[in-house]
């Protein structure tokens, strides 16, 4: 018979919504967990397009209603009550409130009757209070919490005494939840605990943002006796943020008693956020009777403060005996110092070890204000080599354009430490006309490795140009004879990738040195762009060696992987060419990996056509896999 | 010789050292959630010699047993609130799945933790609220695992938005994975079963509907349930979209309306979060974000676009228009941005100092804001108006009552 008044409903609200939800209704009916969801799913769209329409969204209530009072399975019911959260009015409540009292039902009636604005909602909730108990009635009291409402507070706040902790504890959170000054009342009567005292700072914030604050204050003054330190710590906080003036002397005292740590870090916060400069002076004062953790926190707090003129303070709380106090002093200078924090910063990065060097080197690549550069610059000529790496790598760090004739004078000097960080410096620094000087550097360097820091400098100068020109290493290659340096020019060519280095790479191709030949090969796998790719191919294709060929198809694939504005169809099919030259399955797995960037059907295909190679077919089939679920997402 | 303490230490061996730190400057640190991520950040966590991780918690035995392993004297608990009722733990970790994190979050700040959360932030707008209400509320420190912000790749790009290196930025396009990873290859085991003796299937579900155990509901798939997670959108929003947010000095703001649409490609399943998505979010001053997944035109990663040029960033790389942009300095005199080279170091040393991280929850629910919002709007199809500074749905519709989630008893916030 429920049935039959079903599908009379479905009838009646399908001329008005369209047959769409009835037909979907019927097909849910029988719906059982584990069965395809399609006419789920297409039920919940239809539900949450009418949320925002209430002419879309009476009809389908309607319905939903209806089948609730069907006989359709509770999996079925399970799934189609949630969407009476979404377009439920009052005209739901009937059949939620029966749903209510039933444990079985309770939380999906909950469910939607918590979200459906109406105040009939809130009256079953309240009627569903005396005629639940257990879980069931612990959702209600949340329920009711979570809609705020008011005049449930003297239905719930009996509650509070309930032999029931999770119940009682339930009634705390609702009534914090619903504020109001009945709800305050009911929560500072109760017996305390920590859902109550949690409630009654929620309703203490609640004032402070309608600045009540005196009611806010009476509230944090009663829990800063809790027993829970948590609570205490909170009600300090909120206590200082109602009437900072007043907290001050009890954030001095608690600053200075050191018997509850968290509640002396509670304090320091306080002072931190405090605009009055007495809170700036009780943390500097209390720097000197403080533990150690404290310490680290006034430093922090200082820090924070951004009060000016505090470089004297922070210098000596940067010679502190604890570690993390220094540290935190020392990265402070780096906001708090100027150029007369410089010495003590890079004398620190010279002399510390670990997080107390790496703060000072911090600070002193962002110390601000004037003559900071200048005092770097100057910390460059005159310092031990030690100090001297420290305001190098500080220049660098700090991209000081008047620094690279400097560097290039510490470039040539006779400790090696200070020459490699000059030239990492000036990889920082240098501009297109201090290349031929670079240039000239890594020609007379003496061991490879100061040669190869000197590759990536001089190639970092010259791109600093917005059009790189390679003419200055062009002439150094006519004049160089020693191979290993011209293997070093190959590769700044390649790093710079313009293509007026090309015929210079090609020359060493030709050159018939075995050595030369593969570095002209790695210039061009580093090309910034894809000029280079017809040389790659044919070399891997047709070039001399095995080794040669497999690093020519390497080099191809890698500029194929660069970015581009290329699709992924005209991606793929470069890579075919490169799938056939491939010398060794580990060159074809290479390209199988390439593919993968590039979800088009073509890569599919390619990644098929593969699979049927044995030593590849894992890799292939692997490749298939993810282009065929990377498509199905893909409009 | 020098051997680098993340060597040095087997997991075993850091509570050793963690012992001979003074206590002024150990964390001990429990963790809740052991699955999949929660064990490899255990291990980050333990690589730092001032923490020290003394209990674990899962409602998952086997997640438990291996997070146990990692160091001895870890004790396991099944209930959270055990855990967080020992007062010999500072800091907890949270790496349950989205539909808890509001409830461990707030229960854990409760009792005076400070956290080092999953993003993100929150399974829904009013539970990140909540969190970030408490987090205010105790004075605890909160680090989101939103930790690009700890990778200099990020920083760097931020940095040249921030000072202006493209002009005005009209337009930011954040790109997203599509579709359900099938990690495991178990989307299609669906039909109810009895759960693993393993696992305390009531608990995992939580405050989430009653609903019948199946491999495709749970472990790390469980993100494409709406009743669990919020599918792509919400899993990056706490990436690419705090990324965004922090370039262009959102902390504190967020969209004005939020447009979106989304498509089911293929057949309708269990996992019903939209896999292909586009969310259109137009901010104050004229500026529109453009989140999508599954979209080629958008690509993976966050792209400003400004009058002058456009910047892209992703764990890739970094790339420019002009192209020199990228590589560009920044100055000691121009605007910079906090440093960090490791997320969870950062978080430790904020609870020894008590000062706010990078990724505070207020920022993190700013950062997932445009992505509660979008995941609302492609549902309902409406265009969604909000009011930034009240953090207020404007709108007079059902959209309202998605912002929260009801939960099943007793769960409540």
């Amino acid at each position: 018979m429920a049935l039959v008044r079903f599908l009379l409903v479905c009838v009646a609200a399908g001329a008005a919504f369209g047959a769409d939800a009835e037909t979907l209704l019927k097909q849910i009916a029988r719906y059982e967990h584990g069965d395809p969801p399609a006419a789920v799913r297409e039920l919940d769209a239809l539900a949450y397009r009418a949320a925002g329409d209430p002419a879309a969204a009476a009809p389908l209530e309607r319905l939903l209603v209806a089948f609730l009072e069907s006989d359709a399975t509770p999996a079925a019911k399970d799934a189609v009550v949630r969407n009476l959260s979404i377009v439920g009015t009052a005209a739901s409540v009937p059949v939620l409130s029966r749903m209510l009292a039933d444990p079985k039902t309770s939380d999906m009636a909950r469910y939607a009757l918590e979200r459906i604005p109406a105040p009939e909602a809130a009256q079953a909730l309240r009627g569903a209070l005396a005629r639940t108990d257990g879980l069931t009635r612990i959702g209600v009291v949340n329920t009711l919490g979570r809609r705020r409402d008011t005049a449930s507070v003297p239905s719930i706040a009996p509650l509070l005494r309930a032999g029931d902790p999770d119940l009682a504890s339930a009634a705390a959170t609702a009534l914090g939840n619903i504020g109001g000054p009945e709800a305050r009342k009911a929560l500072l009567e109760a017996p305390q605990d920590i859902a109550v005292a949690e409630s009654l700072l929620k309703i203490a914030e609640q004032d402070l943002r309608s600045n009540r604050r005196a009611e806010a204050a009476a509230i944090y003054q009663r829990l800063q006796a809790s027993t829970h330190p948590p609570v205490r710590t909170a009600a300090l906080l909120g206590s200082a943020a109602a009437n900072p003036q007043a907290a001050l002397p009890e954030l001095r005292a608690i600053l200075r008693k050191a018997e509850d740590a968290g509640l002396q870090a509670a304090a320091i916060r306080s002072l931190a956020e405090m605009q009055n400069p007495e809170a700036g002076k009780l943390l500097m004062e209390g720097l000197a009777q403080a533990p150690a953790a404290a310490r680290v926190q006034i430093v922090a707090a200082v820090d924070d403060r951004h009060q000016p003129g505090m470089l004297p303070w922070f210098t000596k709380a940067a010679e502190d005996s604890e570690l993390a106090v220094r540290v935190a002093a020392l990265q402070a200078l780096g906001t708090h110092g100027g150029a007369s924090a410089i010495p003590l910063l890079a004398a620190r990065a010279a002399s510390a070890e670990g997080s107390e060097r790496e703060a000072a080197r911090l600070s002193l690549a962002r110390v601000r204000g004037p003559e900071t550069d200048a005092a770097i610059l100057s910390g460059i000529r005159t310092a031990d080599p030690e100090v001297k790496v420290e305001f190098i790598r500080a220049a660098g760090e700090r991209g000081i354009r008047s620094a690279p004739e400097v560097l290039l004078e510490a470039a040539k000097d006779p400790d090696t430490a200070v020459r490699q960080e000059a030239v990492r410096a000036l990889r920082e620094t240098a501009a297109p006309p201090h290349a031929p000087k670079l240039i000239a550097l890594l020609q007379s360097a003496g061991a490879e490795s100061e040669r190869k820091e000197l590759e990536r400098t001089v190639a970092a100068a010259i791109r600093r140009s917005p059009k790189p020109s390679v003419e200055s290493v062009l002439a150094a290659w006519r004049s160089e004879s020693a191979v290993p340096v011209k293997a070093s020019l190959l590769s700044v060519v390649g790093m710079i990738g313009a293509g007026e280095g090309l015929p210079m790479v090609r020359e060493a191709l030709q050159s018939g040195d075995s050595a030369l030949q593969r570095a002209a090969i790695l210039s061009m796998s580093e090309w910034p762009n894809t000029t280079p790719l017809e040389d790659l191919l044919q070399l891997a294709k047709s070039g001399g060696s095995l080794s040669q060929r497999v690093l020519a198809l390497r080099g191809y694939v890698n500029l194929v992987r660069l970015p581009s504005s290329r699709t992924p169809a005209e991606s793929a099919r470069l890579l075919a060419p490169a799938m056939e030259a491939a010398p060794r399955p580990e060159e074809k797995k290479l390209v199988l990996a390439a593919l993968q960037r590039f979800i088009c059907p073509e890569s599919l295909e390619m990644a098929k056509a593969a699979a049927a190679d044995p030593a590849v077919a894992a890799e292939a089939k692997l490749a298939v896999s993810n282009l065929e679920r990377g498509l199905s997402y893909r409009r | 010789m020098t051997i680098t303490r993340r060597i040095f230490l087997g997991c075993g061996a850091a509570n050793v050292l963690a012992a001979a730190v003074p206590p002024g400057e150990r964390v001990t640190l429990g963790i809740v959630g052991c699955g999949w991520q929660g064990v490899p950040t255990a291990k980050i966590f333990l690589s730092d010699p001032r923490v020290a991780l003394v209990a674990a918690c899962d409602v998952d035995e086997e997640h438990l047993a291996e997070a146990q392993a990692l160091v001895p004297g870890c004790r396991g608990y099944r209930a959270f609130e055990e855990l967080l009722a020992r007062p010999d733990i500072d800091a907890v970790y949270i790496a349950v799945p989205d539909h808890w994190h509001g409830i461990i979050a707030t229960a854990a700040l409760r009792a005076g933790k400070d956290v080092y959360g999953e993003k993100p932030l929150a399974h829904n707008w009013a539970e990140g609220r909540a969190i970030a209400d408490a987090v205010r509320r105790y004075g605890r420190v909160w680090q989101t695992g939103s930790w690009q912000r700890s990778v200099p790749r990020f920083r760097h790009a931020c940095e040249l938005v921030r000072n202006g290196r493209l002009g005005r930025v009209h337009r930011v396009e954040v790109g997203m994975m599509a579709g359900h990873m099938d990690w495991d290859g178990i989307g299609h085991l669906t039909a109810p079963e009895a759960p693993p003796k393993t696992l305390d299937y009531n608990r995992w579900l939580g405050p989430a509907p009653e609903a019948p155990y199946c491999p495709a509901r749970v472990h790390k798939v469980w993100r494409w349930i709406l009743d669990y997670g919020g599918g792509s959108l919400l899993d990056w929003v706490g990436h690419h979209v705090d990324i965004a947010h922090w370039a262009l000095g959102l902390d504190s703001s967020g969209p004005v309306e939020v447009r979106a649409t989304c498509q089911f490609p293929g057949r309708p399943s269990l996992w019903n979060a939209p896999p292909v998505f586009r969310v259109t979010a137009r901010y104050p001053g004229g500026l529109t974000m453009l989140i999508a997944g599954g979209h080629d035109d958008i690509r993976s990663g966050t792209k400003w676009i400004g009058e002058e040029g456009w910047l892209w960033v992703d764990r890739e790389g970094i790339e420019s228009h002009p192209p020199h942009l990228a590589g560009s300095k920044i100055g000691p005199h121009e605007i910079r941005l906090p440093v960090s080279d490791s997320h969870h170091r950062q978080f430790i040393d904020c609870v020894l100092r008590r000062s706010e991280t990078l990724t505070p929850a207020h920022v993190a629910l700013r950062s997932a804001t445009p992505g509660y919002l979008g995941l609302i709007a492609m549902l309902t199809g409406e265009t969604i108006a909000w009011d930034p500074e009240r953090e207020r749905m404007l709108n007079d519709s059902g959209a309202q009552r998605l912002l929260a989630h009801p939960m099943r008893a007793p769960w409540h916030l």
